[in-house]
């Protein structure tokens, strides 16, 4: 395992890793989680746990940040085992690595005076990629060894977690972090790595792209800084993100609107892959820019919408692009004109 | 002019940032900026196949490490066992300077998981032994992270965070959305758009200057134009004609690649005659197609693209369908492609869709002749 501390690493970190919080009151928004851990830190009584929720919302760092506290700054890797789905997690590891953990006898904290819990972690970090069988076989074994050793499990989806496991769990869903919250972080951060930004619009933007993934926002920031220490704008942040530029939008929106021959689309369909956009970060911003249109019916956007996550779907699963960005072309197009052709639900 | 046998894909590839600026000029500027800067990002280059993501990589690696070993690069054999109980042996082959390893994960189909997990952790975890080298991080060159399984792709997320500070990866992959969200955030991502027509004529003129033939200006656009914007096939197409013919001109002949011609041929078939005669006629040829390698992915394109394409009145030959049964034709072909990629027998999938599009067809031209008699 590598160093895990954030102080002891070499100049070239992160700021995600610099700057996760070392205690569970510095976590970013998520409120009802920190309420609910501060009375673990302050009796020494942890539940097991399970943390759910999108990417980048603080769920490894809440859990990092708590053992640091529980345990103390660094005597915390003694108590603490982090698995994660770049470990192998078959059924014979969960057997043996994680059985072996928690048989052993805890470590004494060397300073006495410390009130440190005699427990340990074993934290199962992305666990919707564990497969079922040891999924199954970690039932037993938290029930066995839960007076002295606590799990925390921490997924994206709490569907494929298996029901039984998610049961002996406390759960804590975390949410997409909301703006201000965002904002504020990247201030400090700023703040700290004497990064200017031309204004607070670069921050709106930043959140925008991101929607509610602290890390995404983050590691964007941070990419931009490497070009441009002062004065970063809007601009410099849309053109590294991978969003499409508005005026491949309008010009898209433009095009189906307005044709009436299969060719056109077709046409289109092939420059945007030649372009090399995402497919699906294409079909979200058309998505998004007609639903802001309000000389579309209730009805047509409903319609639209369900396109789009047919197509999304698909794409997810694997599905060819070029068919797929073609259908869902071909489709939204058909959709807007038949409005045209009646004019009357404005 | 020495009858030296290289491809012209490799000789004429640029290796360092200097030398590529005819396409892409901005992302090299921004790149050879970041490759200063000391804390650079893991990157992923995703873009259209032919458009330089691996050109790309290459420069990039010139310019972190600013030495030319980077471009000796020696290829490996390595196996691995796909768990400690079983006995399944996973191969990969690892090409690797002192400086990077490059991976293709995906060559071990479903056990690539193994591979990303001993593979590139062992890599990564240990540290650059040269210590007057100019980065103190390895980099590991991931091709096709869009074809990686998603446990494979799963395995990645914190390895690539835990080992940041000894270990960066440029991944490349053709498209987005077959990358988790995870791994996304993760990297810096860079898109590499297709080289425009013209952009690709320069390419090929200059490679004709230096090759001392003539290339007259019409056949480099026309090979352009069937290139569909790739550069690789592009290149390719070039010497190939230059192979078959001592001389070039206007009128040389450009043979489309045969499994092109050979689907074409297929979406012919469904237009002329809607039978189950034909249908099993298709199916030998379909056959064909797929014990070749050519993937399903790639015979759907190239049908759907023939059913769609704007008909030519005076084109017989032409499989083009007629407007009004295109939005069928299309749902269809969004759906079985989707089905082809759920179960595990393509040929069932194609053979239905192709079944679909007749029954389609012969029902338009049914409704066509009753109009025609009222």
């Amino acid at each position: 395992m590598v160093d895990l501390d954030p102080v002891q690493r070499p100049k070239f970190t992160p700021w995600v890793e610099k700057y996760r919080p070392s205690k569970v009151e510095e976590v970013s928004h998520q409120l009802e989680v920190v309420a609910a851990l501060r009375k673990s830190i302050q009796t020494g009584q942890v539940p097991h746990l399970m943390f759910y929720g999108p990417p980048g919302t603080g769920k490894t760092s809440t859990i990092l940040a708590l053992s640091k506290e529980l345990f103390g700054g660094e005597f915390f890797k003694q108590r603490v085992i982090e698995l994660n789905a770049s470990d192998e997690r078959g059924i014979a590891v969960v057997r043996e690595k994680v059985k072996k953990f928690a048989q052993r006898k805890i470590a004494k904290h060397p300073d006495s005076n410390f009130n440190c819990p005699s427990i340990q972690i074993v934290i199962l970090d992305e666990a919707d990629s564990m497969t079922i069988d040891a999924q199954a076989a970690l039932r037993r074994i938290i029930e066995q060894y839960s007076s002295n050793t606590r799990f925390c499990i921490i997924c994206n989806y709490i569907s494929k977690i298996i029901d039984p496991l998610a049961s002996r769990c406390v759960k804590f869903r975390f949410s997409p972090i909301a703006r201000d919250a965002q904002i504020d972080r990247l201030k400090f951060i700023c703040e700290k790595e004497n990064v200017k930004v031309e204004s607070d619009d670069v921050f709106q933007s930043l959140v925008d792209i991101s929607a509610g993934d602290l890390r995404r926002s983050i590691n964007t920031l941070q990419t931009a800084s490497t070009f441009k220490q002062n004065n970063i704008t809007k601009r410099d942040i849309e053109s590294i993100s991978g969003i499409v530029p508005h005026e491949f939008i309008i010009k898209v929106e433009q095009i189906i609107s307005n044709t009436d021959g299969f060719s056109d689309v077709q046409f289109l369909t092939q420059e945007l892959l030649w372009e090399g956009f995402d497919v699906q970060q294409v079909i979200y911003q058309i998505l998004d820019h007609l639903m802001s249109n309000p000389k579309l019916s209730d009805l047509k956007k409903a319609r639209l919408s369900e396109i789009i996550a047919e197509t999304d779907v698909k794409l997810i699963q694997g599905g060819d692009e070029e068919i797929n960005l073609l259908y869902t072309l071909s489709s939204v197009s058909r959709i807007i004109k038949v409005k045209n052709k009646h004019g009357s639900h404005q | 002019m020495h009858s030296e046998q290289r491809l012209w894909v490799e000789k004429y590839r640029p290796l360092c940032i200097e030398d590529a600026q005819q396409i892409h000029r901005e992302t090299y500027k921004m790149l050879g900026k970041l490759a200063q800067s000391d804390d650079f990002p893991h990157i992923l280059f995703y873009g259209p196949s032919g458009a330089g993501k691996r050109t790309l990589t290459k420069c990039l690696l010139q310019e972190l490490y600013k030495t030319n070993s980077v471009h000796k690069i020696k290829s490996e054999h390595k196996e691995f066992k796909a768990s400690a109980t079983s006995s399944t042996i996973v191969e990969c082959v690892v090409f690797s300077s002192n400086f990077h390893i490059e991976v293709t994960p995906s060559d071990a189909d479903n056990q690539d998981r193994v591979i990303v997990q001993k593979l590139i952790k062992e890599v990564a975890g240990s540290q650059q032994l040269d210590t007057k080298a100019q980065k103190s991080f390895k980099v590991v060159v991931i091709h096709e992270l869009d074809n990686l399984t998603r446990e494979a792709q799963a395995a990645l997320r914190r390895t690539m965070e835990t080992y940041m500070p000894y270990c960066r990866i440029i991944a490349n992959c053709e498209s987005l959305s077959k990358v988790i969200q995870p791994l996304r955030s993760r990297c810096l991502q860079v898109r590499v758009p297709a080289p425009s027509g013209q952009e690709i004529t320069r390419v090929l003129d200059q490679i004709s200057r230096t090759e001392g033939f003539d290339l007259p200006s019409q056949l480099a656009f026309s090979i352009s134009n069937y290139s569909r914007r790739n550069l690789r096939r592009a290149i390719m197409m070039l010497q190939t004609a230059k192979l078959k013919n001592e001389k070039l001109s206007d009128k040389t002949y450009i043979p489309a690649p045969e499994y092109e011609t050979y689907t074409r041929d297929i979406a012919k078939m469904v237009v002329q005659e809607q039978s189950p005669k034909q249908l099993r006629q298709i199916r030998t040829k379909l056959y064909e197609l797929l014990t070749k390698g050519i993937t399903s992915d790639m015979i759907f394109q190239i049908l759907a693209r023939e059913f769609l394409k704007k008909s030519q009145s005076n084109d017989k030959n032409s499989a083009a369908l007629p407007e009004i049964i295109k939005p069928e034709v299309l749902k269809f072909a969004v759906m079985f492609e989707h089905r082809c990629k759920e179960g595990s027998k393509a040929i069932f999938h194609l053979e239905a869709f192709l079944a679909r599009v007749m029954a389609i067809f012969k029902g338009y031209q049914i409704r066509a002749m009753g109009q025609k008699q009222y």
